[in-house]
């Protein structure tokens, strides 16, 4: 193929993949916001959630979206639950508890998934049914026939539907009273809870919209893989870290920023340079990043002080 | 109080006196480390002779010790100068591979070459194993400078991604390189069959503690205690805080590597799988659960947690061992907490009765995945232990004899002068 | 020479200028006041001494020796100390150790010497203890010298911060409010020793304090700044008829004595 289609196919896959780790980095970015914690549990959020969608579509026939919606409000609910169980009331200790408790929680999520469900990946169904599908089939036609450029039916879900969703949740952040709260607690816990914020609550709906996005994006990786095993969220999840600390970890721009910026660099290199180094890329911007900008591309990294 | 004043004293008396003590002093520690040696020569032969070179139990053994090195090695980073070190494994890694490679391309040759000056070959092997271990050491050592130089300026959580990150690239790297296995292992080591025994692991086990507990009661030390209570105020105090924390990164590495080396020659074959973000948080939790700080207490929880994973490969190892542990930390959260902490201690003792009862009634079915229920109880624990005692067993502070006297002689009056 | 020379230095942290232009100058042996209102720079102007921030503008000399591109613990070396204005001691340390990490900045002894514990290692542990020990008792603190430095009384414990500093043999001691929370028994107390270490170890001190007793004690000269700008100096007497430093005082309950 051409050089015009091969940097396309490469751009589409960067971009696809660069919305999914946005959507991911952003779980971590608000919880870093507003706890300083790393939650270690979060790629195992989307683990399940893509369990719950293979279940919901081929046990219970349900259509995609509507596997999609059961997902994400399972999964924020999950989240909340952890946040409640194993990370409230550790808020008082010393950093270093909070995050041994999240490798637990993730080790445990890995685990029963695993004992429940077998190791070995099960195939999650690509095709998207219904008008939906034959939407994103014509869609890709069209790019196909004027754009010249090779594009999925998936591939085209998945960058709409993170699109929307990024947009959704910019306004939410910016518009309303609790992205307001939640950029509030991200600065200052105790001045929020002053000013009459209850940080409790709003915190839990933190967890659980980042876990509700670590859902979609769960849900969007099995459709595009396609196959689900207990081990899925491990690596998207380091990576998606490594996006939001590449952004600024706990700048919500930067999560989407880094998320691409990351998707984008894997890609390329494994296209044009070669795939084996693909996993190193992420590890290799982390460690430069760390070195010579910790706060980010945008400045805003939130790192903790002496 | 006593040993002060002796102190002051014997420098007020003379200079050359208390060179003289000082030299006596010299000759004890000499002495004493020359008995340790043979001692432990001693119980190397009786151990052998009594289990047999390839018992089960000796390989138990065998890796506890090395364990206790591990957690002693990330006591120095962890524990004694607050980083977060999350890639421990990492520098085990380094050691294990880079002797490896050199017993494998070169330890026949270099056996030879040693018998061949005159010694023999019963004297050579050691001697080639020594070199071995330097090699695996330095390995660790320039892993460890390589990873503690950049991240200086790091703290806390960003730490801990840093080290990761860097354990993770290690272990990339050996993946890719065929000559020492790659991905698909690094298979029997055969020119130097078997070597690791007893003797040698606890030498360095013993070698490992030394070092510590010196390094503690020493200048250095409390330098890099200061780093971990205030590394602001430790800097206006004088203290050169790059060099130290470059120091614990590196001291703790070479340790490690140690370790790793041991761990090859012991199993006779590498996986890098062996050395991931589970191994490393394996350690963390080894400090963790002893206290950082306390050489007795990561020791103590190294050979807990080691029994405990062996324990724990059999149903009802896993059975018994889980109520167990469950029970001693509930008992450990409702002994030292107020009201709160009971409905917690109340709710996972539920749970895990809940998890018992699970595991008997499914006990057939459960039989070909011990492996997964391992580690989901193993993460449950964990989460319990950080929820009820994030402090680990001894805090910060040594296991004395003393405090457990004082902590014992209220219970002992009570009993010689009976009811009151 | 003046011991310390701080010219027109300027630090700016954002958008906010913590000191502007500040000059300031200290001769050996002197003992001289920083007062103003919270957020004067006061502090600020200590950190930039000790290196914990760097000045837009300035320029900074002790004994002659620039100090600006040197780290904290370099600066500590050369005879600079001080102490903290919320008291930051090695908590979980012990009273003696606190001192000794402060005394041993040049350690005699490498790091195979200590794993070794050789004679010369041990001597010079030795040495170091009793340093460490002497010095506490000049604080009256020697009998606490095993007990954890968070379990000291906040009296103390202020002691115990001046005394760490002091171990470092400092040439030039800085203390950011040793009197803060002290009632008037207490601080008639660290006058008098405030006096006393300065002739014992033949110091020069510059302290920050809000306590216009201690101020009006003991120093020989004060420097008023407010709002980063020095807006007066001289004797105690003349601040404190000055109608400057009253007018930036308005509402401070401290200025009347």
């Amino acid at each position: 193929m051409g050089e015009f289609e091969r940097f396309g196919l490469y751009f589409v896959q960067g971009l696809a993949w660069g919305s999914v780790y946005a959507l991911i980095a952003l779980g971590y970015t608000m919880v870093y916001g507003v706890l300083r914690l790393i939650n270690f549990a979060h790629g195992d959020i989307l683990m399940v959630a893509a369990y719950i969608a293979l279940f919901a579509i081929t046990l219970w026939h349900l259509p995609l979206l509507l596997a999609l919606l059961l997902a994400i409000a399972a999964c924020a609910l999950l989240g909340a639950l952890i946040e409640r169980g194993a990370y409230r009331p550790l808020r008082n200790q010393p950093r270093l508890a909070a995050l041994i408790t999240a490798i637990g929680v993730s080790l445990f999520l890995e685990n029963l998934a695993q004992l429940l469900f077998g190791a070995a990946p099960r195939p999650f169904p690509t095709e998207i049914g219904g008008r939906l599908g034959a939407l994103m089939a014509l869609a890709s036609q069209r790019c196909r026939q004027s754009l010249q450029i090779q594009i999925e039916p998936n591939q085209i879900f998945i960058i709409i539907t993170s699109a929307g969703l990024l947009i959704l949740l910019h306004l939410l952040v910016s518009r309303t009273r609790f992205g307001r709260a939640m950029r509030a607690i991200s600065f200052d816990r105790e001045a929020a809870s002053l000013m009459g914020i209850n940080t409790d609550r709003i915190i839990s709906l933190t967890f659980a919209l980042g876990s509700g996005l670590a859902a979609v994006a769960g849900v969007l990786i099995a459709l595009g893989w396609p196959k689900v095993w207990p081990l899925l969220g491990f690596s998207p999840g380091i990576k998606a870290f490594i996006a939001a600390v590449l952004g600024g970890i706990g700048s919500i721009p930067g999560a989407v920023l880094g998320g691409m910026t990351l998707g984008m660099a894997e890609y390329m290199t494994a296209g044009y340079i070669s795939s084996d180094y693909k996993d190193a890329i992420a590890f290799a911007i982390l460690i430069i990043i760390l070195l010579i900008r910790p706060k980010g591309i945008t400045g805003k990294g939130m790192i903790e002080k002496a | 109080m006593k040993k002060r004043d002796r102190r002051s004293q014997s420098l007020r008396v003379s200079e050359s006196q208390s060179q003289k003590r000082n030299f006596f002093e010299m000759l004890k520690r000499i002495l004493l480390a020359i008995i340790i040696l043979v001692g432990l020569g001693l119980a190397d032969w009786i151990i052998s002779r009594a289990l047999g070179p390839d018992s089960y139990y000796l390989q138990i053994v065998i890796e506890v010790g090395i364990a206790i090195i591990l957690a002693v090695s990330l006591n120095l980073i962890n524990g004694f100068t607050g980083q977060f070190s999350l890639g421990h494994a990492g520098f085990a890694a380094v050691g294990a591979y880079a002797s490896a490679a050199i017993t494998f391309y070169f330890g026949a040759k270099l056996v030879d070459m040693v018998a061949g000056l005159g010694v023999g070959p019963a004297v050579a092997k050691p001697l080639v194993f020594i070199g071995v271990l330097m090699v695996a050491g330095i390995a660790a050592a320039i892993a460890g400078l390589l990873v503690g130089l950049p991240t200086l300026r790091l703290r806390g959580d960003y730490l801990a991604i840093a080290t990761l990150g860097f354990s993770e690239i290690i272990r990339l790297i050996i993946n890719n390189r065929p000559e020492i296995g790659g991905a698909a292992g690094f298979t029997p080591l055969v020119a130097l069959p078997k070597f690791v025994s007893f003797f040698w692991v606890y030498l360095f086990v013993i070698i490992t503690i030394v070092v510590s507990a010196n390094l503690l009661r020493s200048v250095h030390g409390r330098a890099l205690l200061s780093i971990r209570e205030d590394e602001l105020a430790s800097q206006v105090m004088g203290v050169p805080i790059t060099y130290y924390k470059v120091m614990a990164f590196v001291l703790g590495a070479v340790f490690a590597g140690f370790a790793g080396c041991l761990t090859a020659h012991q199993n006779l074959a590498l996986h890098p799988n062996d050395f991931d973000l589970i191994a490393s948080v394996m350690i963390v939790v080894m400090v963790v659960l002893g206290g950082m700080g306390s050489i007795t207490g990561c020791a103590l929880a190294a050979v807990l947690l080691t029994l405990l994973s062996y324990a724990l490969r059999s149903t009802e190892g896993l059975i018994g061992g889980c109520l167990l542990i469950g029970l001693a930390i509930i008992s450990l959260a409702l002994a030292g907490r107020r009201m709160r902490s009971y409905q917690k201690s109340i709710l996972s003792a539920a749970l895990l009765m809940g998890i018992y009862l699970l595991l008997k009634a499914s006990q057939l079915l459960l039989e070909q995945r011990l492996a997964e229920l391992r580690m989901l109880l193993f993460s449950f624990l964990l989460i319990m232990l950080m929820l009820t005692r994030p402090q680990g067993l001894f805090g910060a502070r040594e296991f004395s004899l003393a405090r457990l006297l004082e902590y014992l002689r209220p219970l002992l009056r009570r009993q010689t002068h009976g009811p009151a | 020479m003046a011991l310390l020379e701080a010219q027109n230095c300027t630090v700016r942290f954002g958008g906010l200028t913590a000191l502007s232009g500040f000059t300031f100058m200290m001769e050996q042996g002197e003992l001289v006041g920083l007062i103003g209102p919270n957020g004067a720079g006061k502090t600020t102007f200590f950190n930039m001494l000790t290196g914990l921030c760097r000045p837009a503008e300035g320029s900074l000399h002790f004994e002659g020796k620039d100090l600006i591109n040197l780290p904290p613990n370099a600066r500590t070396h050369l005879g600079l100390a001080r102490t903290f204005q919320n008291i930051r001691l090695f908590a979980n340390l012990s009273v003696l150790d606190n001192v000794r990490v402060a005394c041993a900045h040049s350690p005699r002894y490498g790091l195979a010497r200590a794993i070794l514990q050789t004679p010369l290692g041990l001597a010079e542990e030795a040495r170091i203890h009793d340093r460490a020990m002497k010095l506490l008792e000049t604080f009256g603190l020697e009998k606490h010298h095993a007990l954890p430095a968070r379990n000291l009384p906040y009296g103390e414990q202020r002691r115990l911060e001046i005394a760490r500093a002091l171990a470092t043999n400092p040439k030039l001691l800085l203390l950011d409010e040793p009197a803060a929370g002290m009632n008037p028994f207490e601080t008639q107390e660290l006058m008098r020793l405030i006096r006393n270490i300065r002739e014992q170890f033949n110091l020069t001190v510059l302290l920050i304090e809000h306590d216009m007793r201690l101020v009006m004690g003991i120093c020989e000269r004060v420097v008023v700044l407010d709002h980063g700008v020095e807006i007066a100096a001289g004797t105690p007497e003349e601040i404190r008829r000055n109608p400057k430093v009253i007018e930036a005082y308005l509402g401070e309950t401290d200025v009347e004595r």
